[in-house]
């Protein structure tokens, strides 16, 4: 039995992917007679020069010894809790802090020509280098969130999914007339596209989506669309729901839509998949499409709201169909070991450093 | 300068497939193979691919290459084309060279650089001001031509001499501007040997008149004028070999409809393309009329190969002589114009060839010469007796350290000064100090 420490991140007033796999796996860790509990520091996006302050509380942390207790290990999840410092440190990344690599110079960025933005950029990206470095065992959620590791700061890891957290408690249920969208709403998730192509999209066919505002001025945005689209009796905001509220959502929709812009993992993708629904991506939707396969269990169209829309639509002219690329999608979660089951390999890999004492990670650069 | 004293250069450029049709990527590709003798040249592109025998790497990965071992110089090139807005962005940061091949850029970049203060940076450079601006403050591009990079460069080269007049009478606001010293220069686009001698074998045929046409069917590169000449009646039987860019060979093929007109679509838009079609077209027709884009290195291409050449008569291919290419006056004679030019070319015999087309291309666009000129430009710069550019990046790297200082300065405003100062300060700056973070903690 170990002590073992999850590091969590808390973006207060706002929930995501990242607390239910922080609370899952303390779960999983206790309920295999381990002696597991969840650290959180609370995180701010806004101002990004507080980030520099941020990651050096994390190193400021003494993570060794709790009432009288040692902490055998620590498991990094998300920026800037990889900033940790503990003699055996295991990284289970959710993401790095994206506007400084893959999103950079893109318009889900703040970083700016600014001298002091390109000097921040460059004290977290040597940072990152470091604490991430140091880490025993290296891994991801996705192959995209490791792959993303390995080009920009050159340390390999090992993608290991996140089972589902409420694995088998989803069912599949008769579709109604409905599409859903589930997730934060911003930018980056480009819940936007498919409102905009509810135009176009047979009138039978509704909106539903759950989630809360992420950021300012998004509901506005949305309202605004609704309205000049006259979408108000087509779609719905459900915001936040209970976990029964969201299983019999996704078990009556007709697809889900999810197609958020180069995704780390997204567990909506296997939420739909467990109900037997079909998914909507993007074909820039990254960790999103290392499951959902075109016309195989989903439909994968170019990112704009014309190709949604028509998408949407041969959902709706041919239900059969829609039905058969849902049941697609539950045989694969039912073989991917994505289930319960597939705890005992995360947790394997997250203790290793509970065995091994070499370094698996190299940090060098380049490509 | 490197162990091996060759200068270490960081080149900027887009790359093989996601620079395709990009006049940055030919030019890398026609110039490398003359200077990665004469100076050490790592690659730097908005991907992860490795590119040839070449070390390549991402361009957010340049700071840790110079900080392993340092640049003597950032040589980028800059386009209107979507596949150098990373270069927009990274020369921003890291000052040095920069090819501008478009001078004129249709569209506002990278979104972090929408609201850039890139003339607060500047000023700081040149002394102006002391106090980094305050966060929020708003500022605009002042228009379509590239001020900011050419601002933020302490040498501009450029492909077309209109754009370097441009430069020169417009850019004032630069890193540089109280030096005495030259710091833009004419270059034009490199043409490899083979292109010169590619029509040598070209024979006397009765086939029919070849006509190549370079360019997009939208009315800047005057498809509807060209379209228009080719449907009047001609001595001999005209072939149009049109090659077009990829995404807009359906409205080709529109306007081919339109005009009644059969012809062959190549539908790779690139100097490659170009070149193959070159031994046996009996005429080129590169018309542009923008002050946008420019007729590239296919028209050097068609020169060089001596291939007799039909230009608009506009922007910088007004310059051409007669003698070189046939300038077309734009307007409502322009079809009738391109006529008559196919017309006079059908009297003469067949092959065609431009020698004094060839001569001009030899001593402008030769790849040698121009590869030359880049070299020594380059050596001029940092090493020649008069070079100021290590000097300039001093300078740049000390703005660096006061931008991070000021950065500093604000992290520490977010929390109390209790958690920096006194015996608190223990928290929190051995962090920094451990991490680099802190003016103690650098290497």
């Amino acid at each position: 039995m170990a002590n073992i420490l999850i590091l969590g991140v808390k973006v207060p007033f706002t929930s995501g992917g990242q607390e239910v796999l922080v609370r899952t796996l303390c779960k999983e860790l206790n309920a295999r007679g381990h002696n597991a509990d969840v650290v959180e520091l609370p995180f701010t996006v806004f101002p990004k020069e507080s980030f520099l302050n941020q990651a050096a509380m994390w190193r400021a942390v003494d993570l060794t010894t709790f009432g009288g207790k040692d902490v055998d290990l620590v498991i990094a999840t998300k920026f800037p809790s990889y900033y940790a410092s503990h003699p055996k440190k295991s990284l289970w990344l959710v993401h790095q802090h994206r506007a400084l690599y893959d999103l950079y110079g893109s318009r889900y960025s703040d970083i700016s020509d600014d001298p002091r933005d390109e000097a921040l950029r460059r004290m977290l990206v040597e940072g990152d280098r470091k604490v991430i470095g140091e880490c025993q065992f290296v891994s991801g959620i996705s192959q995209n969130v490791v792959s993303r590791l390995e080009k920009y700061i050159d340390i390999k890891g090992t993608a290991l999914y996140p089972p589902l957290p409420q694995g088998s408690a989803y069912r599949r249920g008769e579709s109604e007339e409905y599409f859903l969208s589930v997730g934060r709403l911003c930018a980056i998730k480009r819940v936007d596209l498919m409102l905009k192509a509810m135009p176009i999209v047979h009138n039978v066919a509704k909106l539903k989506i759950v989630g809360t505002a992420d950021e300012p001025g998004v509901m506005e945005y949305y309202k605004n669309e609704i309205d000049k689209h006259h979408l108000w009796d087509r779609v719905e905001f459900l915001g936040r729901v209970s976990d029964e509220e969201l299983i019999d959502l996704y078990s009556k929709a007709l697809g889900v839509y999810y197609a958020p812009h180069d995704e780390d993992y997204g567990y909506v993708t296997l939420e739909a998949f467990a109900s037997g629904k079909p998914v909507l991506a993007g074909t820039d939707s990254g960790g999103v499409l290392e499951f959902v396969r075109h016309e195989e269990n989903g439909l994968v169209v170019d990112p704009t709201s014309d190709a949604f829309g028509h998408a949407a639509n041969r959902l709706i002219e041919n239900k059969e169909w829609a039905a058969q690329l849902g049941e697609n999608g539950f045989s694969f979660i039912q073989e991917s070991g994505l289930l319960e089951s597939g705890w005992d390999t995360v947790i394997d890999g997250l203790l290793s450093p509970l065995e091994n004492t070499s370094c698996q990670s190299a940090v060098g650069c380049g490509v | 300068m490197s162990a091996s004293d060759k200068l270490r250069i960081a080149w900027f450029s887009p790359l093989g497939s996601e620079g395709e049709t990009s006049i940055s990527a030919y030019a890398t590709e026609t110039l490398l193979p003359y200077l990665t003798d004469r100076f050490e040249i790592e690659l730097f592109h908005d991907s992860f691919f490795s590119h040839k025998k070449y070390p390549t790497y991402h361009y957010l990965n340049a700071f840790l290459r110079d900080k392993e071992r340092p640049f003597d110089l950032f040589f980028y090139q800059l386009e209107d084309s979507p596949c150098t807005k990373f270069v927009r962005m990274h020369l921003g940061l890291m000052p040095g060279i920069t090819w501008f091949h478009h001078f004129f850029l249709s569209d506002d970049g990278p979104e972090p650089i929408l609201n850039s203060g890139w003339q607060d940076t500047v000023d700081h450079f040149c002394g102006k001001r002391t106090v980094w601006p305050e966060r929020g403050k708003e500022y605009t591009r002042p228009g379509p031509q590239a001020y900011r990079e050419a601002g933020l460069s302490f040498a501009s080269l450029f492909s077309l001499e209109r754009d370097h007049g441009e430069y020169e009478r417009l850019v004032t606001h630069k890193l540089l501007a109280d030096s005495n010293q030259r710091q833009s220069f004419f270059l034009p686009l490199p043409v490899s040997e083979e292109v010169f001698s590619c029509r040598s074998k070209q024979s006397t045929t009765d086939a029919p008149f070849r006509v190549g046409y370079f360019g997009t069917p939208r009315i800047e590169h005057r498809a509807h004028k060209v379209l228009q000449a080719l449907t009047e009646k001609y001595e001999q039987e005209v072939q149009l070999h049109w090659v077009v860019p990829e995404e807009e060979l359906v409205i080709a093929q529109e306007r081919l409809s339109e005009f009644d007109l059969d012809g062959v679509l190549y539908p790779q838009a690139t100097p490659e393309q170009w070149k193959q079609l070159l031994p046996e077209l009996d005429c080129a027709l590169h018309p542009l009329f923008s002050v946008f884009g420019q007729p590239g290195a296919p028209l050097a291409m068609s020169l060089a190969a001596g291939v007799p050449t039909v230009v608009t008569g506009f922007g910088n291919t007004e310059r051409l002589v007669d003698e070189v290419a046939c300038k077309i006056e734009p307007g409502s004679s322009e079809a009738t114009q391109v006529a008559s030019a196919l017309r006079e070319l059908m009297k003469q015999p067949r092959p065609l060839q431009n020698r004094e087309a060839q001569a001009f291309a030899r001593e402008m666009y030769d790849v040698q010469g121009v590869a030359a000129q880049l070299g020594d430009t380059f050596e001029y710069l940092v090493s020649g007796e008069q070079s100021y550019l290590p000097q300039a990046m001093k300078r740049w790297r000390a703005l660096e350290q006061d931008a991070a200082d000021s950065l500093r300065k604000e992290v520490s405003s977010f929390l109390p000064a209790s958690l920096w100062e006194g015996k608190d300060g223990e928290l929190l700056n051995p962090v920094f100090e451990e991490l680099g973070w802190s003016s103690k903690g650098e290497g």
